[in-house]
């Protein structure tokens, strides 16, 4: 009796991880639009560009801070990346309607309460002014 | 059984020490004009006496910093990984010999600050 429940958790732990393998990971995502932001049509993600710095050079509306975090799903799978982030705040972002996410910063990969392998980022979502 | 929950709660927190979550983004000064985009301590700031091509010079020495920092982390992350499975497969307690780097971590807000002043003073001065 104990070595099948021993073997049905071998087997169930084995498919976990074979199916782990396989995803990308999960993510959650957090976002503080402002008024500007409602209404707005959502954007084409690709169309959002990701800027670690300000924008000054052309004006623009604030629609709100977005914050994301992408998680491992196993011990075995690949650490998140930057660029798996970016892509979650470009996602978060087209919601918004807006066209640039700028003042993007990132953490650092490191193990936290629900993941083994957790990074997050932040960044500020904005639509440009048509001139 | 009070015990052992209490026991996974503190080393949930201890886990959770180990991610550095991204530094808080800068106030939002999109509606002053380009040149004006300074926050209150930036015009006393060492930076604030450089010309752009020491600013650009600054810029790239934090990133710089900035990478080898991370680069700490990352080289503790395997080590990290192997205790955290251990400790949850075999003795809890191995998870106080994980490496948190608090002081690689708390540089490296410190250099993403500086990043966001040189960036700020930078465009304030028109610097391409």
């Amino acid at each position: 009796m104990k070595g099948a429940i021993c073997l049905r958790a071998v087997i169930v732990a084995g498919m976990m991880i074979t199916l782990g393998a396989c995803a990308d990971g999960w993510s959650t995502s957090q976002v503080s639009p402002q008024a500007a932001a409602a209404g707005r049509a959502p954007t084409p993600v690709d169309q959002i560009q990701i800027m670690e710095g300000d924008v000054t050079d052309r004006p623009y509306k604030s629609l709100g801070d977005v914050s994301v975090t992408v998680n491992k799903t196993t011990l075995f799978n690949a650490d998140p990346t930057r660029e798996m982030v970016n892509q979650r705040l470009r996602t978060q972002a087209a919601k918004l309607g807006a066209d640039a996410v700028i003042q993007v910063r990132y953490g650092t990969v490191g193990i936290s309460a629900l993941s083994w392998g957790s990074l997050d980022g932040k960044g500020r979502a904005i639509a440009y002014e048509k001139q | 059984m009070k015990s052992s929950k209490a026991t996974t709660c503190i080393l949930l927190l201890l886990a959770a020490g180990c991610a550095r979550n991204a530094p808080s983004l800068p106030p939002d000064l999109s509606h002053l004009p380009a040149g004006q985009r300074l926050l209150a301590g930036d015009a006393d700031s060492p930076e604030a006496r450089m010309e752009c091509a020491a600013l650009k010079q600054e810029a790239a020495v934090n990133k710089a910093q900035i990478q080898q920092y991370e680069g700490v982390i990352l080289s503790n992350r395997g080590h990290n990984q192997a205790v955290g499975y251990a400790a949850g497969v075999l003795f809890p307690p191995l998870l106080l010999a994980s490496k948190n780097d608090d002081d690689a971590k708390r540089n490296l807000d410190e250099r993403q600050a500086k990043a966001d002043r040189i960036d700020r003073l930078s465009k304030a001065k028109g610097c391409s």
